[in-house]
């Protein structure tokens, strides 16, 4: 017996020692976002707007040893190259956002119109994620945005994490984190009608869903 | 069976139990990581499931403890009596983050199984390499932030050849180890006396001939090995204490920054001793069980020694290669 035993604890050990070595990377970033949907004259979904705010420290971090003015801001010589930094670097993670329609999963183009600000002590990341190819807006999308990787630690905005731009009439959205649904605009109805629908995985990834009719 | 033997066994099974579930928890943890990693070409891929459990609690605790340091940082600049509030937090801090990743706490801990190890060594190391690896975060930030006013590019440039010296350090020193131990695997497996140990015969005093003498190896290199085991896995500082400290030079108070490094040495290392004390006492209750029903004792140590120098090396390896991910200290 007792060899077998043995055996059976050193294995135990051995695969704490690597788990533990491996099993998970901590958040090291924390971003608050912002998301605004984007529709155009059409009323097609043509893409994201997103506004991460980044944590005190990860931006000191960002901006040590850079130029700053006397007023404490950050002139545009330095902002917006690291801004381009960011963005190209966020290429490979796929700027960490999926969305996908009742249907499919819906691709994204490199993102435009991206820029950095510095305001209380944070930098924010704004960038423009086009959709491939425009989408119709009736029915159901969804939108996850986090990192896989847990490096990044996203959460929305407490005031107005998503905003609905140029939206044809009826659309509504919702929140949804590990605490469960947020209210948006919603109805009763429109929640009974998603938790019907159980398609959507696990319940519990941060995730925005917006309905229109 | 005797009273000792039975409450020995009893401990033995509890302390089995304890390590699979933590095992299995963290490999849990690392199968959620990696799903979810991928994406398949069709589908959203795994949503971020938020890690339960174990791993999941660790996790938001360091977050939280993380977030109310830095604003303790903050408050530290404000008022000096913030310090001892700023102090307690990393300490809390360092508890919970040393369970992950780049702690050196899987090298300290097979080390500790592959070279013998007591209660007081276990501890020592955990200490040691604790206390390196805030030197290190402190010498980083020093040199490259405020010395040479580098920018985050750099650092993270800087920190990956810190990275490729420590983890190759890491390799090298277990395949060294490996060596050593297969050497001595080996020469009793064939029957030959050990390299460089004494001989055990009915002389010697050992009260138990079978039971194989925990010093066995430790000769006058134990120290020395001990040494290149506590550089090698703290001189990749943690990214947190990075963070940490280039926060509190940017607010002008570097000084608090130090201060939460080496309270958060101290968490780590608490958590460390932690693990190396289970590696310790695994390693004696397996020998001692082992050799009981055995009469082998020594050539199962031996083999034990040499499984984890391998895994010391193995570390080293994954490391080096990016398998085993490490922390990281930018996206990207």
């Amino acid at each position: 017996m007792a060899p077998r035993f043995v055996l059976r604890l050193l294995c135990a050990a051995l695969a704490l020692l690597w788990a533990g070595g491996a099993a998970f990377a901590h958040p090291h970033v924390w971003v608050t976002m912002k998301t605004q949907v984007l529709y155009g004259p059409d009323g097609m979904v043509t893409g994201l707007k997103q506004d991460w705010t980044f944590d005190e420290a990860f931006t000191a971090f960002a901006l040590q040893g850079l130029e700053r003015n006397k007023d404490g801001t950050y002139p545009d010589s330095v902002l917006k190259p690291l801004a381009e930094v960011n963005v190209t670097s966020l290429k490979e993670y796929e700027y960490f956002v999926r969305a996908k329609t009742a249907k499919a999963q819906v691709r994204f183009k490199d993102p435009t119109d991206y820029s950095l600000t510095f305001a209380n002590d944070a930098l924010t990341l704004h960038f423009i994620l086009p959709l491939e190819k425009p989408v119709p807006a009736k029915g159901l999308m969804t939108f996850e945005i986090y990192d896989p990787t847990m490096f990044v630690s996203f959460s929305f905005a407490e005031k107005d994490p998503v905003t609905l731009a140029g939206t044809p009439e009826g659309c509504a959205f919702q929140v949804i984190t590990a605490q469960g649904p947020q209210a948006g605009q919603l109805t009763e109805d429109f929640f009974s009608r998603l938790t019907a629908s159980s398609s959507y995985g696990a319940q519990f990834a941060d995730r925005i869903q917006v309905k229109c009719p | 069976m005797g009273k000792a033997a039975r409450q020995g066994l009893w401990l033995a099974g509890g302390l089995g139990l304890l390590l699979a579930l933590l095992a299995l928890d963290g490999a849990l943890a690392q199968g959620v990581a990696q799903s979810g990693a991928k994406t398949t070409p069709f589908g959203l891929g795994a949503p971020a499931a938020a890690p339960s459990g174990l791993t999941g609690y660790i996790i938001a605790k360091q977050s939280e403890f993380y977030r109310a340091l830095i604003q303790a940082v903050r408050a530290a600049k404000a008022d000096g009596a913030a310090l001892p509030l700023l102090a307690g937090l990393s300490f809390a801090y360092g508890v919970f983050h040393a369970a992950g990743p780049g702690h050196g706490k899987a090298v300290i801990s097979s080390y500790l199984l592959a070279d013998g190890g007591t209660l007081r060594r276990g501890i020592t190391l955990a200490f040691a390499s604790a206390v390196v690896q805030a030197l290190a975060a402190i010498l980083f930030v020093g040199a490259l932030a405020l010395v040479l006013g580098a920018t985050a590019r750099t650092m993270a440039d800087a920190m990956n050849m810190v990275e490729i010296a420590a983890y190759g350090a890491i390799a090298l020193f277990g395949a060294w180890l490996a060596f050593q131990k297969g050497r001595a695997f080996v020469a009793v497996l064939l029957g030959r006396p050990l390299p460089g140990a004494h001989v055990h015969d009915a002389t010697c005093g050992c009260a138990d001939k079978h039971a194989p003498d925990p010093h066995l190896l430790d000769g006058p290199g134990g120290w020395r090995r001990a040494a290149i085991a506590v550089v090698s896995a703290g001189a990749r500082p943690c990214s947190g204490a990075i963070l940490v400290l280039t926060f509190a030079l940017s607010q002008g108070v570097l000084w608090s920054g130090i201060a939460a490094t080496f309270a958060m040495a101290a968490g780590t290392a608490l958590t460390v001793s932690a693990i190396a004390i289970l590696a310790v006492y695994g390693k004696r209750l397996a020998v001692r069980f082992a050799a009981a029903a055995s009469g082998r004792g020594t050539l199962l140590l031996l083999g034990i020694e040499l499984a984890a120098a391998l895994l010391v090396l193995g570390f080293g390896l994954a490391l080096l290669s990016g398998y085993l991910a490490s922390e990281r200290l930018l996206p990207g």
